[in-house]
C-alpha cells in the first residue's frame, strides 16, 4: 500500500517533473509577489481579496483535478467545501476543540463523505455524473438549512474563532495570510506532482479513452473513485480554510450558485491546466467584488460569464494564449522556411 | 393520522405531482433525445408562472394568461435553443454549462423585474372554493389540476406512442444517429421537441401559479426535485417521468407534513438507493446494457 502511494508520487527521474523548468521562473516570481504584498500594504481589502483568491483557487484546483484531468465535470464541489466548513466550524465554535484535532476530525469526516458520494456516483459518467453530483451537494445544502440546531440554519454558523497553531496566533490577518499561502503552495505542489505522476497519467488516460485503459489492465472505476475522494478532500481543505478565514459559514456559501461559481473558475482559466484554475479564481473573485460593489446583478453576470466562456473559449484563457502562441509560431516557421528557401535559391544561382 | 388525513394528503400529492410532471416530462424527453440536461427548463416554468400572473392580474382572465405565458416562454426557449444550444450539439458538458448560464441569467432577470416577494396568481372564479364529497372537503382548483394533469399525460402518451412524430421521438431517444441516417431531419425534430417541452413547462407554470407561491429562487429549489424525478423514473421516458413525479410528490408532501425538518432530504434517499441498486432508473425500456448506456452508466 505504502509502496503504491509512493509510486504515484515518484517523479520521472528528477525532483520536478519534466517541463517544469519553463514555468519555474514564473511560479517563483508570482510567489514572491504574493509573499511580499503584506509588507508594503496593510490594506485589509487587498489582503482579504487575495486570501479569498487563494481559498477559491484551492477549490478550483480540486475541481480541475476531476473535470480537467479526469474529464468528469462536477457541479457539486461546494458540497464538500461546505460540509468541511460546517464541520470545522461546529467543532471550533460549539465544542471548542483546538486547531489540530479540529483539522484532523474534519479531514476524516470529509474523506468519509467523499467515499460515500464516490460510491454513489461511481457508476455514472458524463452529464449524468454531473447531475448526480449536483443533487448530492443539494442534500448537504438542505441539511445546512434545515438542521438549525447544529448549523444555525439560514442565519449561518457564528462564533468561529481562529485558533493558535504551534504557538502562532492565527487571529492576526497577516499571519493567517501567510499561513494560507503556505497551505495553498503545499497543495498546489502536491496536485502538480500527482497530476504528473504515473497515477496522474492514468487519470488522463481514463479521460481520453476508458476502454483502452481497461484493455491495458487499469481498474478504471478504482481510478475514478480514488480521484473523486482526493478531489473531495482537497475541496474540504479549501472549505476548512474558508471557515477559519471568514469565521462565518452560511448556506449561500455552499449552494448551487457557489458550486457553479467554483466550476466556472476552473473553466475560465482553462481546464486541465493547474495554473488556469488560479487565474480563473482570480478573475471570478475580483469580478464578483467589483460587480457586487455597483449592482445586485452578480448572478446575471455569472450567467453571462458562463455563456461567454462556453461559446467563445471552451479551453479558457490559457487555451486562447496557447492558440495565439501556436499561430505566431507557425507564422514564424513559415517565414523562416521562406527565408531558407530564398537563401537556397540564391546559393543555387551563385553556383 | 387517520384515513381521512391520508386520503386528503394523497390527493394533494397527486395534484402536486401533476404540476411536477409538466416540468419533468419535457426535462426527461430533452435529456433522452438530445442528451442535454436542460436546467433552463425550471426557469421556463418560472417565466411561465410569472407571465401568466402578470397577464392574469392585468386582464383578469386565466386563459389569456396561459396563452401569453406559453407564447412568451416558447419564444424564449426557441431563441435559447436556436441561438446557443444548437450550435454546441454533441458537446454534452458545454451544453449543460450553457443551460446553467441561462438559468442564472433568466432567474436573476426575473428577480430584477418582479422582485423577491412571493406571489400567487389569483385563482379563477369558477375554480375557487371547494367541493364537498361525503365528509371530505377538497379545493376545486386541486381537483382541476389532477384532471388537467392526467389529461395532458394521456395526450402526451398518445402523441408519443401512436403518432408518426412520436415514433420519431422514440427512435431518436434510442439512437439518434440511425434516425438521421434514414434520411430524417433530426435537427428539425430537436427544435420541435425543445420548443414543445418549453411550451409544456409554461403551461405547468401557469397551472402551478395559484397553487405554489412563486419566488425567483424557486428554480433552484425545483432543480434537484426535477433531477430526482428523472433519476428515479429513467431518462427519456414519459411513463417514467409520470410515475417518478407522483412518487417524488407523495414523498415530499408527506414529509412536509409529518417531518418538516427532513422535507428536503427525504426525496434524496430513494434517489440514492436507486442510484446504487438500479442506476438505469425504474422505468427505462430496453435490455440492461442498452438501459445503462442510455443513462450514461456505461461510457459509450
Amino acid at each position: 500500500m505504502i509502496k503504491r502511494v509512493k509510486a504515484w508520487f515518484t517523479p520521472h527521474g528528477v525532483f520536478l517533473p519534466s517541463g517544469t523548468a519553463r514555468y519555474l521562473k514564473l511560479i517563483v516570481i508570482a510567489a514572491a509577489i504574493i509573499g511580499i504584498i503584506p509588507i508594503f500594504t496593510q490594506s485589509t481589502y487587498l489582503l482579504t481579496l487575495l486570501s479569498y483568491i487563494m481559498i477559491y483557487s484551492m477549490l478550483a484546483l480540486s475541481i480541475d483535478l476531476l473535470s480537467g484531468f479526469m474529464g468528469l465535470g462536477s457541479l457539486g464541489h461546494a458540497g464538500f467545501f461546505g460540509a468541511a466548513a460546517y464541520c470545522c466550524g461546529y467543532l471550533n465554535s460549539k465544542l471548542h476543540w483546538g486547531f489540530l484535532p479540529c483539522v484532523l476530525a474534519t479531514m476524516a469526516f470529509v474523506i468519509l463523505l467523499a467515499m460515500l458520494f464516490g460510491l454513489l456516483t461511481s457508476r455514472t459518467w458524463g452529464v449524468t455524473f454531473m447531475m448526480v453530483n449536483l443533487a448530492l451537494s443539494q442534500i448537504i445544502w438542505g441539511l445546512a438549512v434545515k438542521l438549525t440546531d447544529i448549523t444555525g440554519g439560514d442565519n449561518g454558523m457564528v462564533g468561529i474563532t481562529r485558533p493558535t497553531f504551534l504557538g502562532i496566533d492565527l487571529s492576526n490577518d497577516i499571519i493567517f495570510y501567510y499561513f494560507l499561502f503556505a497551505v495553498f503552495a503545499l497543495m498546489f505542489f502536491l496536485v502538480y506532482r500527482l497530476v504528473n505522476s504515473p497515477f496522474g497519467m492514468g487519470i488522463q488516460g481514463v479521460r481520453q479513452s476508458p476502454k483502452r485503459m481497461k484493455a491495458l489492465g487499469v481498474d478504471v472505476l478504482k481510478y475514478k473513485f480514488i480521484t473523486f475522494v482526493i478531489s473531495g478532500t482537497l475541496a474540504g481543505i479549501a472549505g476548512m480554510m474558508f471557515c477559519f478565514f471568514n469565521c462565518f459559514v452560511s448556506p449561500p456559501n455552499i449552494n448551487t450558485q457557489a458550486s457553479s461559481k467554483a466550476f466556472l473558475m476552473s473553466l475560465v482559466g482553462g481546464k486541465g491546466t493547474l495554473g488556469g484554475s488560479i487565474i480563473g479564481a482570480g478573475i471570478v473573485v475580483i469580478l464578483e467584488n467589483f460587480i457586487s460593489a455597483y449592482t445586485a446583478r452578480w448572478q446575471m453576470a455569472l450567467g453571462i460569464l458562463y455563456v461567454l466562456t462556453v461559446t467563445l473559449s471552451p479551453n479558457g484563457i490559457i487555451g486562447i494564449y496557447r492558440k495565439i502562441r501556436e499561430r505566431i509560431k507557425s507564422k514564424r516557421d513559415f517565414q523562416n522556411q521562406q527565408i531558407l528557401s530564398v537563401n537556397k535559391n540564391e546559393e543555387k544561382e551563385k553556383r | 393520522m387517520d384515513a381521512k388525513f391520508i386520503v386528503l394528503q394523497l390527493l394533494n400529492s397527486i395534484s402536486y405531482g401533476c404540476v411536477l410532471f409538466m416540468i419533468a416530462s419535457g426535462f426527461s424527453l430533452i435529456f433522452g433525445l438530445m442528451k442535454i440536461t436542460n436546467m433552463t427548463h425550471l426557469v421556463y416554468f418560472m417565466i411561465g408562472s410569472y407571465v401568466s400572473y402578470t397577464v392574469c392580474v392585468w386582464s383578469g382572465s386565466f386563459l389569456l394568461g396561459m396563452i401569453a405565458a406559453a407564447a412568451v416562454t416558447s419564444l424564449i426557449g426557441y431563441i435559447v435553443f436556436k441561438g446557443f444550444l444548437f450550435r454546441l450539439r454533441g458537446e454534452g458538458q458545454s451544453q449543460v454549462l450553457l443551460c446553467l448560464g441561462f438559468l442564472f441569467i433568466l432567474d436573476d432577470a426575473l428577480l430584477a423585474i418582479f422582485g423577491g416577494y412571493p406571489k400567487s396568481t389569483p385563482t379563477p372564479e369558477w375554480l375557487s372554493g371547494s367541493i364537498k364529497f361525503l365528509d371530505f372537503t377538497f379545493p376545486k382548483y386541486r381537483l382541476f389540476l389532477i384532471v388537467v394533469g392526467v389529461l395532458i399525460a394521456v395526450a402526451l402518451n398518445l402523441l408519443i406512442n401512436k403518432t408518426k412524430y412520436g415514433a420519431l421521438i422514440r427512435s431518436g431517444v434510442d439512437d439518434a444517429e440511425t434516425v438521421q441516417a434514414m434520411g430524417i431531419n433530426i435537427n428539425h425534430l430537436f427544435v420541435v421537441v425543445y420548443v414543445g417541452a418549453t411550451f409544456l413547462a409554461a403551461i405547468g407554470g401557469t397551472l402551478g401559479g395559484p397553487f405554489l407561491s412563486m419566488e425567483p429562487k424557486m428554480s433552484f429549489t425545483l432543480l434537484p426535485i426535477a433531477l430526482a424525478i428523472v433519476i428515479i423514473g429513467g431518462m427519456g421516458n414519459l411513463n417514467g417521468a409520470f410515475y417518478g413525479s407522483l412518487v417524488v410528490a407523495t414523498i415530499d408532501n408527506f414529509c412536509k407534513v409529518l417531518a418538516p425538518s427532513l422535507s428536503y432530504f427525504s426525496i434524496f434517499l430513494p434517489m440514492a438507493l436507486i442510484l446504487v441498486f438500479k442506476p438505469e432508473g425504474l422505468f427505462t425500456r430496453g435490455t440492461r446494457k442498452v438501459k445503462r448506456e442510455k443513462r450514461g452508466v456505461l461510457k459509450r
